[in-house]
């Protein structure tokens, strides 16, 4: 395909300036959004373990419920049933008490002690998991909701526009070179192949982060046009039609007998919960869970309504059986979330947010290679102040974020019990590294610094898996789920060889490779008189 | 979901992907292309038959979207295998 050169000149142009102001922002976003395809088992693997007796099997939750609102009776308020109690969510019957805020609240759970007397505890659910998502979702921004989910949904804007810019810049040499990848001397020419090996192919995936992400971004002012516009008469929120009520000899079906009603009605759907609400008398239900077959526009689990007099399940709400509308926004969120086709899909989004942040990644090495002041006559010119700051830019925010990733959860098993705020300690060592990093980078040059960062990130994966084994061998407060968290210490253990691999190689590249060059300590220093010098002789 | 036909659909569904990297100008798995015809015409055969085992065990829109993924991971990932393998052949 034929463009013309001044159109492309353009395209690329815009390609490279909101592919610098944001790259490094959306490697944030994919790094910790591939880590946060599995939530649910590092949340699992980061919950302290509970000191409840085990769950009363589920034909006894009816007793435990009637002990829980003899003693507690604002639990009748707001209930929720356990099918499958696992480390994060340890009792058959959870209630939450409301706090100061309409999102704040207290979860307690309840078990029966060996002597048969009630068990209640104030649960600890880890927020680690969820400090990883939140720096998905505000691009690793430290400020309020409000400010950086505002900045997010421009970084997903200008991300969507470097797509199709990009897009546009390829097509002229598409079906060349579709597929290529030359390493060889011409260093722009190799990450350039890198750059399209990882964006090309992938670019319905990544059109479908950008938009999704953009919509995440600004649903509100989305929903108050569309009231405006197309729903006059206010958004229907949620809207089902009001059970029957309950006649005198009615009373809500234990939960065992719910599970067989629903697992009936519903075959292939994992029930995780059912969760009880009392509204002016009556009791109202919901079911979650999950079947793999279907998407669901939440992150883990679909819920929908249940009759809780009956056990019939009201299934509007489930992926598979909603109208075409409905079906069509569910899948705009399950294409975003992967959550569809279980953990086999989960583990190929997980490489494909990985194989993302490296596109970022390679976009900035890309623009650095392609300013290098190339050596003349055996002199090694000074590199470009731009080149070197974009340099140490790009290794302390990227390594910056994953070492304070692997940091904050290598602290995991170790802050509860020695730190008031566990979630505020978490927040304030990802942070601390992450800043660390960058200063690191700009102190020692970004050939340097992504040297010692990347060892340094190969340590603090290594401390996730031993903060595990202590949990083993019981010191210091630790704790090891059996079986839980395996994956998450496996992987941590996995990329330890792969960071000192990657920091070997830019030993090599610093060694043997050009030394006109921020990847140089020869040349790429960020001697702030470097500028000013024309050149240095080669020695 | 029964865990063969998974298995099977994601198996075929990475040959198919694989055997039209092999078929395409710029594979460097192989020192030379061999039959990219043959490579190309069995690639998508084997490509069709994951989207429709996938079709047979999940909803339409996710049988297409796992389908689509896999794929992408693929071809994302065999240039770098391809340049590796180049690479150590010249070595040798």
């Amino acid at each position: 395909m034929k463009i013309r050169n001044d159109i492309i000149k353009v395209y690329k142009d815009v390609h490279i300036w909101v592919g610098i102001i944001s790259g490094l922002m959306l490697f944030i976003a994919f790094y910790a959004g591939a880590i946060t395809m599995f939530e649910k088992p590092l949340e699992r693997w980061a919950t302290p373990p509970s000191a409840l007796a085990p769950p009363p099997p589920i034909e006894r939750t009816e007793a435990l419920l009637q002990a829980v609102f003899a003693s507690h009776p604002q639990a009748a308020k707001h209930y929720l049933v356990v099918v499958r109690p696992s480390a994060e969510a340890p009792a058959r019957v959870i209630w939450r008490e409301p706090g100061k805020t309409r999102r704040e609240f207290t979860e307690y759970g309840a078990s029966f002690a060996a002597d048969g007397s009630l068990q209640v505890e104030k649960l600890a659910k880890a927020p680690v998991a969820q400090l990883v998502d939140t720096l998905h979702q505000l691009v690793g921004l430290p400020f309020p909701d409000a400010v950086a989910r505002q900045i997010m949904g421009a970084v997903a804007l200008m991300y969507a526009v470097a797509l199709v810019s990009g897009l546009i810049i390829v097509l002229p040499t598409l079906v060349k070179d579709f597929l290529a990848l030359r390493i060889g001397k011409n260093i722009k020419r190799m990450w350039m192949d890198v750059h399209n090996a990882l964006g090309i192919v992938s670019l319905p995936f990544h059109l479908v982060m950008a938009l999704t992400s953009v919509v995440f971004a600004f649903h509100t002012p989305f929903y108050a046009v569309q009231e405006k516009v197309v729903y006059p008469h206010g958004l229907p929120w949620g809207q089902h039609e009001p059970a029957p009520l309950p006649g005198p000899d009615e009373y809500p079906l234990p939960a065992d007998a719910l599970l067989r009603s629903v697992e009936a009605q519903l075959p292939g759907f994992e029930v995780y919960s059912f969760i009880f609400r009392e509204d002016q008398g009556q009791l109202e239900a919901s079911v979650t869970g999950l079947d793999v077959r279907h998407g669901t526009r939440g992150r883990t689990q679909a819920s929908t309504h249940l009759n809780p007099y009956t056990g019939e399940v009201d299934p509007h709400d489930l992926p598979g059986r909603m109208e075409s509308w409905d079906a069509a926004v569910n899948a705009f969120f399950m294409l975003h979330f992967g959550s569809y086709g279980g953990n086999a899909m989960r583990w190929l989004y997980l490489v494909m947010g990985l194989a993302g942040a490296l596109l970022f990644y390679t976009g900035n090495l890309l623009w650095i290679e392609s300013r290098r002041r190339k050596q003349r006559d055996g002199l090694v010119p000074a590199q470009k102040r731009s080149a070197q700051v974009l340099g140490c830019l790009t290794v302390g925010v990227s390594l910056g974020c994953v070492i304070g990733i692997s940091a904050t959860l290598a602290a995991t098993k170790w802050l509860p019990g020695r730190v008031d705020d566990v979630a505020l300690w978490h927040q304030g060592l990802y942070y601390a590294f992450f800043a660390a990093a960058v200063a690191w980078a700009f102190a020692r040059g970004a050939a340097r610094g992504a040297d010692e960062l990347l060892r340094l990130a190969a340590l603090a994966s290594l401390l996730v898996p031993l903060g595990s084994l202590a949990g083993v061998w019981g010191i210091g407060g630790t704790w090891n789920h059996p079986g839980a968290g395996f994956a998450v210490d496996a992987v941590a253990l996995a990329a330890v060889p792969v960071f000192l691999m990657l920091a070997r190689y830019t030993r090599k590249r610093m060694a043997d490779g050009h030394t006109d060059s921020v990847w140089s300590t020869a040349g790429g220093s960020a001697d702030p008189a470097a500028e000013g010098a024309d050149a240095r002789a080669v020695t | 979901m029964n865990e063969w036909m998974v298995f099977f659909s994601a198996l075929s569904g990475v040959a198919g992907a694989w055997l039209l990297y092999l078929a395409s100008p710029r594979q460097q798995w192989l020192a030379h292309r061999s039959s990219p015809r043959v490579s190309a015409g069995v690639g998508t055969a084997l490509l069709l038959l994951s989207l429709a085992l996938l079709l047979s065990m999940m909803g339409a829109t996710e049988a297409v979207a796992s389908w689509m993924v896999l794929v992408m991971l693929v071809w994302t990932l065999a240039p770098f295998l391809g340049a590796w393998r180049a690479g150590r052949r010249t070595l040798s």
